[in-house]
């Protein structure tokens, strides 16, 4: 799971999860955790594309 | 904070450079986003503007309105940066002051400059910043036709919002920003829209700010804390002093919106924290660790740092050097640029022995500013940014650890 590779603090969360790929556990917390499933989403976007993420000027939307 | 003076000067000094490119795993990160100040002045007075009243008030000496001369060669410079680092896109955020005092006929020239200048393989982002109060249908016209993106400075409702956003004369500009708002949001120019920022008062009751940001149906928000260092506190703050009181009104905001049954709008102060929390990177310079790879062009034509150093000392986003004479390359290896490319070598010791240094990076730059020591120091608001962020991933791994429950 994309996650897991890149957080070490996720993987100390909970082993299970490291079984499972962001889709899935994107899915299983839409319906509690719709914020953190949408994190989960984009968190596997960025892994997928290999985005290199820079800090955007604060003071202006978008971001 | 020119290039003359930076050997007298507290960190980051020319000895940041000389270690950066001693570094073989570290080279300079070209620009790909540019800050053009078209307009130099306001049509309100916050008084908690940077811009105006803080420390730097060099807007005084400068043109009031970028000249399109000036424009022509902030394009070529964009172009040749672009060129040079073979950039495949770009975003250029037209800027002031108030962006729009500059009206529809000179930002639609702007535009078409800009987009002319850079070759067909870069695509050009347009955005631009206002306070709203100009946004007429004519004006939104011209940002539609230009696919310019749209960003709205909005404190609140009206007594949150009047309390700092007013006019020269004293009346509150809400009612006016809401009419451009209600405009914003016609099915016509709605996709332009990009979100709302709101600059925190802890004295307004953080929940109703909220509601009221989200009631114009804002796809994004962002709340951001005042410009305060070291030397000049927070409001309600002593110098010298951290606390806990602008957590704790996040922290409102972010129960509420979090524990919501959908996914009502984007905060994306959060939204970073979060996706640090999993692991990746932000994309904000007011969290976290991600190279700032931002550079603004004033109405002179001189390149500076990111503006809101303006609030730390007179002359502070300063680099000594103008497009006329200089490609932007020249500012890659400024001390200051470099510093905020750098990531963790940025952090001071107290910073790099806190258990959340990897998600915080110390927070926005400006706001680690100390007289004696520069910027290398924990933020003004380091014990709301712990507080903070502990609150945030402590809710997003309890909700992880749930979610691993019935799939065991």
């Amino acid at each position: 799971m994309a996650a897991s590779t890149k957080s070490p603090a996720l993987a100390e969360v909970s082993t299970e999860l490291v079984d499972l790929s962001d889709e899935s556990l994107a899915a299983m917390l839409t319906s509690t955790s719709p914020v953190l499933s949408h994190a989960i989403q984009r968190a596997a976007e960025e892994s997928k594309t290999g985005t290199d993420v820079s800090a955007g000027f604060n003071n202006r939307f978008p971001g | 904070m020119t290039l003359t003076t930076l050997n007298d000067c507290a960190w980051p000094t020319v000895a940041v450079v000389t270690e950066a490119l001693a570094d073989q795993a570290w080279r300079p990160l070209p620009f790909h986003e540019f800050i053009l100040k078209v307009h130099g002045r306001c049509n309100l007075a916050c008084d908690y503007c940077y811009m105006y009243e803080m420390a730097d008030q060099s807007w005084r000496a400068k043109p009031t309105v970028m000249s399109p001369a000036i424009v022509a060669v902030a394009g070529q410079r964009i172009a040749e940066h672009a060129t040079a680092h073979d950039l495949r896109s770009v975003e250029v955020v037209l800027h002031g002051g108030e962006p729009l005092l500059a009206g529809s006929e000179y930002l639609r020239r702007t535009a078409t400059a800009i987009r002319a200048a850079l070759p067909a393989s870069v695509d050009v982002r347009l955005a631009i910043q206002t306070n709203g109060v100009l946004l007429t249908e004519s004006m939104l016209a011209v940002l539609r036709a230009h696919q310019i993106w749209v960003g709205v400075s909005l404190d609140g409702g009206e007594q949150a919002h009047d309390r700092h956003r007013k006019y020269a004369r004293g009346a509150g500009s809400h009612a006016a920003v809401m009419r451009g708002l209600a405009r914003l949001r016609h099915p016509d120019y709605q996709h332009l829209f990009r979100g709302l920022l709101c600059t925190i008062d802890i004295s307004n009751d953080p929940g109703q700010v909220y509601e009221d940001l989200l009631a114009t149906g804002t796809p994004a928000m962002d709340f951001l804390l005042p410009h305060a260092n070291w030397t000049s506190p927070p409001p309600g703050y002593r110098a010298g002093k951290t606390g806990t009181a602008y957590a704790e009104w996040l922290v409102a905001i972010f129960d509420r919106w979090y524990d919501r049954p959908r996914r009502e709008t984007g905060i994306r102060f959060f939204e970073e924290i979060i996706n640090l929390a999993l692991g990746g990177a932000s994309r904000s310079e007011a969290i976290g660790l991600s190279p700032v790879r931002s550079l603004v062009i004033d109405t002179d034509g001189s390149i500076e740092q990111i503006d809101h150093l303006k609030s730390a000392f007179d002359g502070a986003p300063d680099t000594g050097l103008n497009i006329a004479t200089h490609a932007l390359d020249a500012v890659l290896t400024h001390p200051a640029i470099v510093a905020r490319q750098r990531g963790l070598h940025a952090l001071s010791d107290t910073c790099l022995s806190c258990p959340v240094h990897r998600i915080c990076g110390a927070g926005l730059y400006t706001h680690r500013y100390r007289p004696d020591t520069g910027f290398r120091n924990p933020s003004v608001y380091c014990a709301d940014l712990r507080h903070l962020i502990e609150h945030i991933r402590d809710r997003v791994f309890t909700d992880l650890r749930r979610a691993k429950g019935p799939h065991q």
